[in-house]
């Protein structure tokens, strides 16, 4: 009885590290996933415009584009 | 919603290190870590490639499915991100993870013969590419530079490697204009069509196990 005991407390304890975490993104409560955190648009430059912050770096990653620059 | 990734161009990769060099300045990050490497292959060899790698931000990012303190996060703009108030340095994402992204302070004091990620060496806190996104603390505040480096997503900003890479062979931003770049590229180029990495680290769906928060 007390083998079997063992037995299945091993086994639980064996596995419990065998699932994983639900990486699916919510914003919940100032935070992702229980962590706090801010969203990058929440900064002084953008007082949460988003629209601002993706109009920016939309505008900086088309930059990577030098073909865009040389008007090729 | 952007998803944030980046894209190294082997073909225009020169081994020249500077993202390595911008990213330790940008940051200030300590002796002994490099959140960005360069590795060359058939080096010397005709065919010789470099290429840069950092920290992915996987859409199914295995260092977030091992993590036994669950200190990682990811944000609306997919940037995997961690907590370093809960990570207790145990090592599980760096052998998780395909791309050897997380770093671990201590690794630079370690005995000869032991590896950062061996059982028993001390570790400090991981550390790791940040997207140039800081962490949980306040953005831009002095303690989030402390533990995490500058948050120049905050600022509108991109990631500084990809940003001053000179020949533009490391691209980051939102997924769909960094591809529409590069594939722009390649039908200039005419030749080129691998983005490394591109597979592994967004290939997979994302996770849906089972939710353990």
């Amino acid at each position: 009885m007390s083998k079997t005991f063992g037995m299945i407390a091993l086994l639980s304890l064996l596995l419990a590290a065998c699932g994983e975490y639900r990486q699916s993104v919510a914003y919940d409560n100032g935070g992702y996933q229980g962590k706090q955190d801010a969203r990058v648009w929440e900064s002084e430059r953008f007082f949460n415009d988003k629209s601002a912050w993706k109009q920016m770096v939309n505008e900086r990653t088309q930059r990577q584009n030098e073909y865009d620059r040389t008007g090729d | 919603m952007a998803r944030m990734k980046f894209i190294c161009d082997v073909d225009r990769c020169i081994e020249c290190n500077a993202c390595v060099t911008a990213c330790k300045n940008e940051h200030e990050v300590p002796w002994g870590i490099n959140r960005r490497r360069v590795i060359t292959v058939n080096d010397g060899l005709p065919g010789e490639k470099s290429v840069s790698v950092a920290c992915m931000h996987c859409s199914d990012a295995p260092c977030m499915a091992v993590c036994p303190v669950n200190c990682f996060y990811k944000t609306e703009d997919g940037v995997v991100l961690h907590d370093k108030n809960i990570c207790i340095g145990c090592g599980y994402c760096s052998l998780a993870c395909p791309f050897d992204a997380p770093q671990f302070p201590n690794s630079a004091g370690k005995g000869p013969g032991e590896h950062a990620t061996d059982f028993f060496v001390a570790r400090g806190k991981m550390d790791k590419c940040t997207f140039c996104a800081g962490g949980p603390e306040e953005n831009g505040s002095d303690e989030e530079f402390e533990k995490y480096g500058r948050n120049r997503l905050s600022e509108g900003k991109l990631p500084l490697c990809a940003e001053m890479c000179s020949t533009k062979a490391l691209l980051a931003g939102d997924a769909p204009v960094i591809i529409a770049i590069h594939e722009n590229r390649i039908e200039t180029r005419g030749y080129g069509d691998q983005r490394w990495g591109w597979e592994m680290a967004y290939g997979r769906a994302e996770n849906t196990g089972a939710d353990k928060t």
